[in-house]
Formats: C-alpha cells, sequence, structure tokens
C-alpha cells in the first residue's frame, strides 16, 4: 500500500512537472519562394551600354530593355539611364558609371536588390509601398543599406575603390565599411564621405549635431540675429551702386514726409 | 673582328622591325565604340591624350563622340581647349598639368590673378583644378592613371551641372 502511495505520488510530481514547461513554439512555416524579378529601363540619355548574362559583349540599351540578375550596365559621359526594379524602386546609373545588378528577387512582401558599383555615381529612390524594399550598393570596399530612401552614392575610381561618397535626403541607410567592423547609420539627411572637404563635413556636422543638443537651435539660427545676412540675401556689390544707395534710410526713397509745413517766411523782403 | 662587328650590325638591323611590330601591336586593333573606351580607361595604368581628348570633348558637346582621334583634336583646338603647338599623339600618356589645362579650357575655369594675367598655364591650371577639387594633388608632369581620369571626368561632369565638385551638397 504505502508502495502504492509512494508511486502515485511520484508519478503526480512528475505531471505537475511536465504541465509547468513552457509550451513549444509551433514548427516555422516554410519561407516564401524566392521569385526572381527583372528591372526595365525607363529612360535613356546619350551612350548606355548593358551586358545581361546571354550577350557576349556589351549591347547598346534601349528603352523598356528588361535587365535580370548579372546584367552589367555602364554609361558613358553625358549620359544616364533609369532602371525601374519595382513599382517603388528606382535606380539612377549616372553618366561615367559602371554597374552590375548582383541581386535582384522579391522574397514574400520583400524585394531583394544589391547593386554593385564598379565607379560612378547612381541615385537610388525608394518609395513606401506594398513591397518592403531592401536594398544594398555594393562597392569593393564597402556596402551600403538602404530602405524607403531618396539618394546618391559614388564610388571613386581611384584608391583601389576605397573611397565612397554617400548623400541622403530621408530615410535610413547604414554605410558598412568590409574589413574594418565600421557602420555608418544615417537617418533623414546626411552623408558620409571618404573623400572630400573633411573640414566642411566637420564644420557642418558639428553645427547640425553640438548645436542641436546643447543650443536646441541650429548654428546658423542661433547667430541669425547678429549676422543677417543669409545664403540667397543680395548683397551690396549685387547692385548698381547708386540702386545700392537709394535703399539707405537716408534716402529720398525712405525719407519720411514732411508733417508740418515750412516755417512762414519774415515780414520783411 | 670584322666579322664579329658586320654579325652585330646585321642582328641589329634585324632587330628594327621586331620593335616597329612590338610599337604596331600595342595599339588597338580598331576604333572603340561607345562606352568600350570607359572601360578599358579603368583598367590602364597611365591614361592616354587620345582618351581624354574624347572625353572633354564628349562632356563640352554633352554628347558622347565616337569620332577618330585627329577629328576630335581638331574640333578641340577650335575651341581652345587644346594647344595647336603641342606634339602629342592619341597614345602619348596624358599628364596632370595637360589635363588641367583642358578641364579649365573646356569648363571656362578662368582662375585666380596669377592665370588672369599670364593666362592658362598648364602649372596653374593644375593649381586651380586642385582647389576647386576637380583634381587630386601632384604635380604638372605627374602620369595621370586611367582611374584618376574618370574620376577628374566625374568630378568636372559635376561642376559644370552645379558649380562645385562636392557631391555631397547641393
Amino acid at each position: 500500500m504505502r508502495r502504492a502511495i509512494v508511486l502515485s505520488a511520484g508519478l503526480a510530481w512528475a505531471a505537475s512537472l511536465g504541465a509547468q514547461d513552457p509550451p513549444k513554439p509551433a514548427p516555422a512555416q516554410p519561407a516564401p519562394p524566392r521569385e526572381a524579378i527583372e528591372a526595365t529601363i525607363v529612360a535613356l540619355k546619350g551612350t548606355v551600354d548593358v551586358k545581361r548574362p546571354e550577350d557576349k559583349d556589351f549591347v547598346p540599351a534601349e528603352r523598356n530593355m528588361k535587365l535580370k540578375k548579372g546584367t552589367e550596365i555602364c554609361a558613358a559621359v553625358a549620359s544616364s539611364a533609369t532602371l525601374l526594379f519595382t513599382g517603388d524602386v528606382k535606380v539612377v546609373v549616372k553618366a561615367l558609371t559602371q554597374a552590375k545588378i548582383e541581386d535582384l528577387a522579391r522574397q514574400g512582401g520583400e524585394v531583394n536588390a544589391d547593386v554593385n558599383l564598379k565607379f560612378g555615381t547612381i541615385e537610388v529612390d525608394i518609395k513606401k509601398g506594398d513591397l518592403k524594399a531592401d536594398m544594398k550598393v555594393t562597392a569593393p570596399n564597402s556596402t551600403t543599406s538602404i530602405s524607403g530612401s531618396l539618394g546618391w552614392v559614388r564610388s571613386y575610381a581611384a584608391g583601389g575603390g576605397g573611397f565612397l561618397s554617400i548623400r541622403t535626403e530621408s530615410g535610413s541607410w547604414n554605410h558598412s565599411v568590409h574589413g574594418l567592423g565600421l557602420d555608418f547609420p544615417i537617418e533623414g539627411a546626411g552623408l558620409a564621405n571618404d573623400r572630400g572637404d573633411l573640414p566642411g563635413d566637420l564644420d557642418y556636422a558639428f553645427g547640425t549635431r553640438t548645436f542641436l543638443d546643447f543650443f536646441g537651435k541650429h548654428k546658423d539660427e542661433l547667430y541669425r540675429g547678429r549676422w543677417s545676412i543669409k545664403a540667397g540675401d543680395v548683397h551690396p556689390w549685387d547692385l548698381p551702386f547708386f540702386e545700392f544707395a537709394g535703399t539707405a534710410p537716408s534716402s529720398k526713397k525712405h525719407r519720411k514726409a514732411a508733417i508740418l509745413p515750412p516755417p512762414p517766411r519774415p515780414p520783411f523782403p | 673582328m670584322r666579322k664579329a662587328l658586320a654579325a652585330v650590325l646585321a642582328a641589329a638591323l634585324a632587330a628594327v622591325p621586331l620593335l616597329g611590330a612590338q610599337e604596331k601591336a600595342q595599339e588597338p586593333a580598331a576604333r572603340e565604340q561607345r562606352t568600350a573606351y570607359l572601360r578599358r580607361i579603368f583598367e590602364k595604368d597611365r591614361a592616354g591624350f587620345g582618351d581624354a581628348c574624347r572625353a572633354v570633348l564628349s562632356l563640352v558637346q554633352d554628347e558622347h563622340t565616337d569620332a577618330d582621334f585627329e577629328a576630335v583634336r581638331k574640333d578641340l583646338e577650335a575651341r581652345g581647349i587644346v594647344e595647336a603647338g603641342w606634339d602629342l599623339r592619341a597614345d602619348s600618356p596624358l599628364d596632370r598639368g595637360t589635363l588641367a589645362f583642358m578641364l579649365c579650357r573646356a569648363l571656362g575655369i578662368r582662375g585666380g590673378l596669377t592665370m588672369a594675367v599670364f593666362g592658362t598655364s598648364r602649372r596653374y591650371a593644375l593649381r586651380e583644378c586642385v582647389h576647386l577639387g576637380l583634381l587630386p594633388g601632384g604635380t604638372a608632369g605627374q602620369y595621370v592613371s586611367g582611374r584618376e581620369l574618370i574620376d577628374a571626368l566625374g568630378n568636372a561632369d559635376l561642376y559644370r551641372e552645379a558649380g562645385s565638385t562636392d557631391s555631397l551638397r547641393k
């Protein structure tokens, strides 16, 4: 009898332990199938050549030409091509640029695009839509991830592909440098520059970030009262001298009309 | 002794056509069309004067050109971008001073006081181009690599459009 009680108590304890175990996660659903898509050339200017995977050499690009994964595109001087990856992702290949579409596919509600920029400049314009766009621009020494953005990426030909300039207007960007493990996230308007006006960039960053954090105002806004001339204002030397002189407070144009009549003349002649 | 000298002379004479053949073999077999020259420039250690002429004329015309070197050079001479007295061939290595001179003339860069007084020279054109960010630093006689030429042309294109070579600002 005692054995039966001990056995039943042990079984009850084991059952309670089993009930306390967290529920097992449901088996993962299979990933949606990956479907290759094609980019379309929607606008052309000047001389642009493409080399599709089936082509032996570069051939002239044409409007409405379909470009699949593995296609190279090269734009000459004073030339450009606008590629539409999907309805929301537009890439403009600027003049003096060679790039390759490394990856272009749709997986579920996401579009994956990877453009390898050998040299030159591309403009990326991703609009928010039904599909989530995951785009990368790969240069020889760095990768830039983009989502929902408008911006420009330039890879310099000299320097072994180690130099890149990025200017963004919107969206989330992340510039990652290979080998160094450095990530430069950019939110909204910003810049990342490996070669350029470094003092200017530092001054811009200082004026934007530090002044905003500390004073709550941008540097330009803070000193607006003291330095009234802003970009775009007309300077004195932009006007002819007499026209400029005519704007002075003492000039005839600004002189106030006399309130009282002139004093009467003396009685004697 | 005479036989030995005659043998050396004969060997030297026999080698002359071979050297000429090697020089000819280095020249491109056919004129490159469209963007092919751009991809070739990218791989070259030294850019040629012909490459720069073709690219600068395309830049000035705002239209790619496939014309041959002589026609391009005459066009550039007529525009004042290339001096008629320059003894340069299509395959002559391009130096920074020559490229700077061509860019200054093509973009209408008047320069500072020295250039205004003494006119455009390769030396001061290079100074001006470095100041404007069109070219990296260096000396006027330093050769330009193909990739540097591509970057300089990209900068010149940007300068022509925006009035500045700083691609990060509007």
